[in-house]
């Protein structure tokens, strides 16, 4: 197992090269100057070309791109992320900042959600074609249906407009010590959003496994042994639904660490994923190579983590 | 509060705009005039469409950050609203009879929040960070004509010799030439907030941007009404009062700046969990309906325009920019589509105080711009490609209506703010265009920067260059009034930019706000404001 573990994260050195090359290369053929980025058209409009060439002077911007991503791969070998090319902040504490209201809002929706579907899927798959499983089964249709950003402004439209119940957006009451009441009132809308979006395929996905669990023959063995209907769903087809189960959480635990754009952004929550439209609208290259560089070692490690959970589960699965 | 209309604005607001729920932009403000009595105290909260960009002074890239530093920082002078100079750090000031040389009395009560006296010093470092574009400054033009500032740049002497700190309280800016628009600039949008020379002297113009001054805002010294008391990114930032502020304690204790999505800052000042948010053109009728929000508007002096490539032989004829003038419905597309936020304009300039009387209006007058199009030899089977960005949305569909129906074929092209940068402005790769918010910074020699040769309208008239020199140097306002209304005509008769409207600016604020002044330079006097219970 540790042979196989070293083996991958070696293979995941040129992996990781070859994102960033990528990366920075389509960065840098989108059009956009990051020294005007920002500025308002009309402020834009009136500097001088003078003005703006002594900007991205400053900014590093002039060199050819090799030696500008030579220069980037340099620092960031030693563990220098560099400085944001809009606010001139350090890019490395930016992204830290922003790691724990991202896991608050995905962890939490991802438990939730999980703890919704996988009783909705298994009882539709057990009780398949009954009036239960068709109402579970348009209520998650629906749930995947609807775009996020029509149910946040729906959901804000609802509870913060007319019931006036729950805050519009934000993380916390600036301004005031609301405590950690003030921060679950704000958490409650993007949450559930969030968690609603994703107990829609979760279900389908436990639906579909399970049904598949209960046709094999030992859950067929199981019943004329004259195990209880219970023993027979939850000791033995419930868990080879493992496998599955795993896949579904290893898939989301790249969106775990890396946000939701739109959820964040509507709800001016400060995540991973607003800073990352943000960085994408400012044209900030450097903050974008910094939060590329660091969901793609996300990406890497949750399918090796991913991986060696289905060796740990399956002990048909041989690591090699 | 009125919930039935609540309602009725929401639903369009929210559900019918949410696919425009892009990233919104700096949300502007205004002030209502209102004298009443009230009790000192209390906290208001403004929703912002985004962060501060920057703490830097001398990059004041929006309205947002000039706000953060009105808040915790003074400038020299400032215009009232009617546009006439007010003291703020400077009590006096005095232009030298030649032109060549300004004077300004500090006021001796102003002190750092520390308690360190505010002095000449202090404002002799700012300007020199200001004249300097290694400091990120935004807008060193106004310091441009400073004697010994090439000395200074070059690195031959320290400091810049035109900056002079006569004593404690007096500091003189002498210049190598005349500079007319010179203490008007200080007091627009180009003038620098004052930075504390006993913490930041000493650092090196191109380490400002990534001093701790600039990055970790929270709790530093200034001398505003308020001071930093939090920030949280991309969230919030709290000003608390700074009792020490040389005109008098604030009245509120607290001032919030919240990041907000546009859409859904109007909900939530509907609800009362906001104070104050800026009101989109488009929105602006639907929200005067609403009895749980007060709404004002005022005068910008910005206008929104068509650009034409001058460099293509086929779209520099004025007699084309005027048929384009004449063809479209510009009275109906303010009146209806932006709620009379705006109205029809010909002038580039919207001050009262520098506009020409004689400009001429160009009429919605179909048959005229045909008329005038054939005159020009315009071929009618040309497609002219228009360029424009996100706030143009609405007129889009018509401009190429209103134009289709002369024979002007005309094929929008929508681009992403950036982009539409690097097209229109770096690359100059446009044959029409669009520019919105222009007008003066602060003096009516600011739109030099677009009509004279080698900028981006890429407009050529060796007149209007040579009338806009004349401006610069010219000391008399009488005479130089007259310099800026040939402009006007020639600008107008040309029609190089098409000028199609002015545009104000609204606010809406729930009925506790008090604030109490404002102008069109974005300067809110914000000791004044207060707030009912």
């Amino acid at each position: 197992m540790s042979a196989f573990i070293l083996n991958r994260l070696l293979i995941s050195i040129p992996v990781l090269f070859g994102i960033t090359v990528v990366t920075f290369l389509f960065i840098s053929l989108a059009p956009g100057d990051p020294a005007m980025a920002m500025l308002d058209p009309s402020v834009a409009m009136r500097m001088s070309p003078e003005e703006v060439a002594l900007r991205r002077e400053r900014l590093g911007l002039d060199d050819p791109l090799p030696v500008q991503y030579v220069r980037w791969l340099g620092n960031v070998v030693r563990g220098d992320f560099g400085y944001s090319l809009i606010d001139r902040a350090p890019i490395a504490n930016q992204i830290v900042e922003r790691i724990r209201p991202t896991l608050e809002l995905t962890l939490v929706s991802l438990v939730l959600s999980l703890l919704i579907a996988v009783p909705l899927g298994v009882i539709s798959a057990i009780r398949q074609y009954s009036l239960l499983d068709y109402t579970f089964t348009v209520l998650s249709f629906a749930a995947v249906s609807i775009p996020s950003f029509f149910a946040s402004l729906g959901a804000i439209y609802l509870f913060s407009l007319r019931l006036e119940w729950l805050p519009t957006s934000g993380r916390s009451t600036a301004g005031a010590d609301g405590g950690i009441l003030d921060f679950l009132k704000h958490l409650i809308l993007p949450m559930s959003i969030l968690t609603l979006e994703r107990v829609g395929p979760f279900t389908r996905y436990v639906r579909s496994s399970m049904l598949e669990a209960v046709k094999q023959d030992y859950v067929v063995t199981a019943r004329s042994k004259g195990l209880s209907e219970r023993a027979v769903v939850l000791g033995h087809a419930m868990r080879n639904v493992l496998t599955p189960f795993i896949t579904i959480i290893g898939l989301s635990l790249p969106g775990v660490f890396g946000g939701v754009v739109i959820i964040e952004t509507i709800f001016s929550w400060p995540g991973i994923g607003s800073l990352t439209i943000k960085a994408v609208n400012q044209r900030d290259y450097s903050m974008l190579m910094g939060l590329a560089l660091v969901s793609a070692i996300v990406i890497i490690l949750s399918n090796l983590i991913t991986d060696i959970c289905y060796a740990i589960a399956d002990p048909r699965i041989r690591l090699s | 509060m009125d919930h039935v209309g609540g309602f009725r604005f929401s639903r369009r607001s929210l559900i019918g705009t949410a696919g425009a729920a892009a990233l919104a932009a700096p949300l502007g403000i205004s002030i209502p005039r209102v004298a009443s009595a009230q009790t000192a105290g209390g906290s208001i909260t403004w929703a912002q469409g985004r962060f501060p960009l920057t703490f830097n002074p001398v990059r004041p890239m929006g309205s947002l950050e000039r706000w953060v530093w009105q808040l915790t920082s003074a400038r020299l002078v400032n215009f009232d609203t009617s546009g006439q100079l007010i003291p703020d750090l400077a009590e006096s000031w005095e232009t030298a009879p030649d032109g060549l040389s300004y004077t300004f009395n500090l006021n001796q009560s102003a002190n750092w929040s520390d308690g360190t006296p505010v002095t000449a010093a202090d404002v002799a470092l700012t300007c020199t960070y200001a004249a300097d574009s290694r400091s990120g400054s935004l807008y060193p033009e106004p310091f441009a004509s400073l004697k010994g500032l090439a000395a200074y740049l070059d690195g031959t002497t320290a400091t810049i010799e035109g900056i002079e700190v006569v004593d404690d309280h007096t500091v003189r800016f002498v210049m190598a030439e005349p500079f007319a628009p010179f203490i008007n600039s200080l007091a627009g949008n180009q003038g620098p907030y004052m930075l504390p020379a006993h913490i930041v002297g000493g650092t090196a113009p191109d380490q400002l941007e990534t001093s701790d001054y600039n990055l970790n805002p929270v709790g530093r010294v200034g001398m505003g009404p308020f001071t930093i008391a939090s920030a949280e990114k991309d969230q919030n930032v709290v000003f608390a009062r700074n009792d020490g502020y040389f005109k008098g304690a604030p009245l509120l204790d607290q001032v919030v700046f919240r990041v907000m999505q546009r859409e859904v800052a109007l909900a939530a000042l509907l609800t009362g969990e906001i104070d104050i948010c800026s009101i989109p053109g488009t929105q602006y009728a639907d929200m005067q309906k609403e009895d749980s929000i007060v709404i004002t508007s005022y005068a910008w002096n910005l206008w929104d325009g068509l650009i034409f490539n001058n460099s293509l032989d086929y779209l520099s004829d004025p007699r084309i920019h005027q048929a384009v003038l004449h063809a479209i419905d510009r009275k109906t597309y303010t009146e209806q589509i932006l709620g009379g936020l705006g109205a029809p304009w010909d002038s580039i300039y919207v001050q009262e105080q520098f506009t020409n009387a004689d400009v001429v209006h160009y009429e919605y007058d179909p048959a005229k711009a045909q008329a005038l199009l054939t005159e020009a030899g315009w071929d009618f089977d040309r497609e002219v490609e228009w360029k424009y960005y996100g706030s143009f949305a609405d007129f889009a569909p018509v401009l190429q209506e209103n134009l289709a129906k002369v024979g002007f074929k005309l094929k929008p092209v929508a681009l992403e703010t950036e982009a539409w940068v690097d097209a229109v402005l770096t690359n100059l790769d446009f044959e029409m265009s669009l520019t919105g918010g222009n007008g003066v910074l602060a003096d009516p020699a600011d739109l030099a920067s677009f009509f004279t040769c080698g900028t981006n309208t890429l407009y050529c008239n060796d007149e209007v260059n040579q009338l806009f020199e004349a401006g610069r140097i010219e000391t008399d306002p009488a005479e130089r009034k007259k310099i800026y209304d040939q402009i006007q005509l020639i600008i107008n008769r040309d029609a190089p930019v098409a000028v199609l409207w002015y545009l104000n600016q609204a606010v809406g604020m729930t009925p506790r706000v008090k604030p109490t002044a404002y102008n069109a330079f974005d300067y809110l006097s914000f000791h004044t404001w207060e707030v009912t219970s």
